[in-house]
């Protein structure tokens, strides 16, 4: 009769010991996590960083006139609406994203800002890290504020006071079909909201029309992607199929392709405060429907100045 | 790249420099000129700084101008301290017929050899925009005297 309540006073201790041991085991792994999370971050911030300072004003100042030049000769580019601009401080510009892997209208919007305010004025625009890894092109987008995507990047940048254009819709959006071509497609995506309301960043919208009649897009092999894993490996959620120059079919759009001169229009709208407007839940369902169906009202009265066909 | 264009109006210096030193004003005559907004809270002077766009074809370009010199009745001069590397400058001289007016706009829009044509370009733009700017304020200023004139009589 002793024995028992001795033996369960030992398992009692061993089912201590091996609770402590185990969080001991639980700690430290955490701790190790901790560390591993802490440093990715940091490395993030560096290199997020290490993108902003890339940005060079001489340079762009350098190559302004000669590629507007080339975009108003090729594209007639047209952009409205840059008075509406907040002129001083942090603003997160909202993109529609067209053109395929071209995106002929972000060439437009980058220029354009560069011009009216001024090159010492930031503007960064997230790009893919497809885009921005590139040999060569990379360094070339790193110079005029390209960086690669990401809410550190985003964030680190807005903080600073710079401006940061943002394409929600990412590659989802910049390769829809043909038939889509007038429409905003963000994919649910609310990320600029959070981002906005973070920050105490206003939101202008910028709404592009054109790009995406520079080729003739087909489908954005959405289930391809999925069924070949694209998504997992290489953040890829498309598999785009177009006919465009000079390849005829094109698969994946990898390689880019010469865009049609299709003219491009730019409207910037009336700046949106997330915080104030929408308060604690500046992700609702509300908000997102609010920016969106403001950036469609848009871009549909741009597509009715279109002539048959679309160069005019 | 310099452009510069005078004309002669029937009007003493003082009465040109109180038209053409008024910012206000300028989007009634400054061909080209969008927007010369105050930057500071000085407004007239030496140092006063101004936000300024200008259409040049398809693009509107600009920055921010710091009023480098002025001469009450002589001279007002500008140059950019953000933006599009420019300065210009309003001259005045008394002549027989009245005054002189010389407007005056220098700018740099560097870039190889496209750059060098867009320069050309833009050149020849400033250029018609400058010789519109001077007939709109010699049209203002004659306008204005004759009203001043019909008012005085009346």
């Amino acid at each position: 009769m002793t024995a028992r309540p001795a033996a369960r006073a030992d398992a009692k201790a061993r089912k201590g010991k091996a609770r402590k041991a185990k969080a001991r085991d639980d700690e430290a792994r955490e701790a190790v996590a901790r560390e591993r999370i802490e440093a990715e971050g940091e490395s993030l911030i560096r290199g997020a960083a290490a993108d902003l300072e890339a940005r060079d004003p001489e340079f762009i100042r350098y190559q302004l006139p000669g590629m507007w030049l080339l975009a108003s000769l090729y594209f007639r580019a047209e952009v409205r609406g840059l008075e509406r601009i907040p002129e001083e401080g942090a603003v997160l510009f909202v993109g529609n994203h067209s053109g395929g892997n071209m995106t002929p209208d972000s060439v437009v919007f980058l220029l354009a800002f560069n011009a009216y305010f001024g090159a010492e004025r930031p503007l960064h625009i997230l790009a893919h890290s497809l885009v921005t890894s590139w040999p060569g092109l990379g360094a070339f987008l790193r110079k005029w504020g390209v960086i690669t995507a990401g809410p550190t990047a985003a964030r680190a940048a807005l903080q600073r006071g710079s401006c940061v254009l943002v394409y929600p819709g990412g590659d989802v959006e910049t390769h829809r079909p043909w038939r889509d071509r007038h429409r905003i497609r963000f994919d649910g995506r609310r990320g600029f909201l959070r981002l906005a309301a973070e920050t105490g960043v206003p939101i202008v919208p910028v709404v592009a029309d054109g790009g995406q009649e520079t080729y003739l897009p087909l489908s954005d092999g959405r289930r391809l992607a999925h069924a070949l894993r694209l998504d997992r490996l290489g953040r890829l959620k498309v598999l785009p199929i177009s006919l465009a120059l000079p390849w005829g079919l094109n698969v994946g759009d990898l390689l880019g392709h010469i865009p049609l001169p299709v003219k491009i229009r730019v409207e910037c709208l009336q700046p949106i405060d997330v915080r104030a407007r929408f308060g604690d839940t500046p992700d609702s369902d509300e908000a997102y429907g609010y920016v969106t169906g403001r950036m469609q009202e848009s871009l549909t009265a741009l597509a009715a100045e279109h002539v048959v066909p679309p160069f005019a | 790249m310099r452009v510069q264009r005078t004309i002669v109006v029937d009007r003493e210096p003082e009465r040109v420099f109180a038209l053409v030193s008024d910012p206000n004003r300028y989007p009634e005559f400054f061909v080209g000129i969008t927007r010369w907004e105050p930057a500071s809270r000085k407004r007239r002077g030496p140092g006063a700084r101004f936000r300024v766009r200008m259409r040049v074809g398809s693009i509107e370009a600009g920055g921010e101008v710091k009023v480098t010199a002025w001469k009450p009745g002589r001279l007002i001069a500008w140059a950019a301290e953000r933006g599009i590397p420019q300065r210009g400058a309003w001259r005045l001289r008394p002549v027989r017929a009245g005054t002189e007016i010389r407007l005056e706009v220098e700018f740099d829009l560097s870039g190889g050899p496209l750059g060098r044509l867009v320069e050309r370009a833009v050149g020849r733009i400033v250029g018609r925009n400058l010789s519109a700017t001077l007939l709109a304020v010699r049209r203002i200023l004659e306008q204005e005297g004759s009203v001043a004139a019909v008012e005085a009589r009346a």
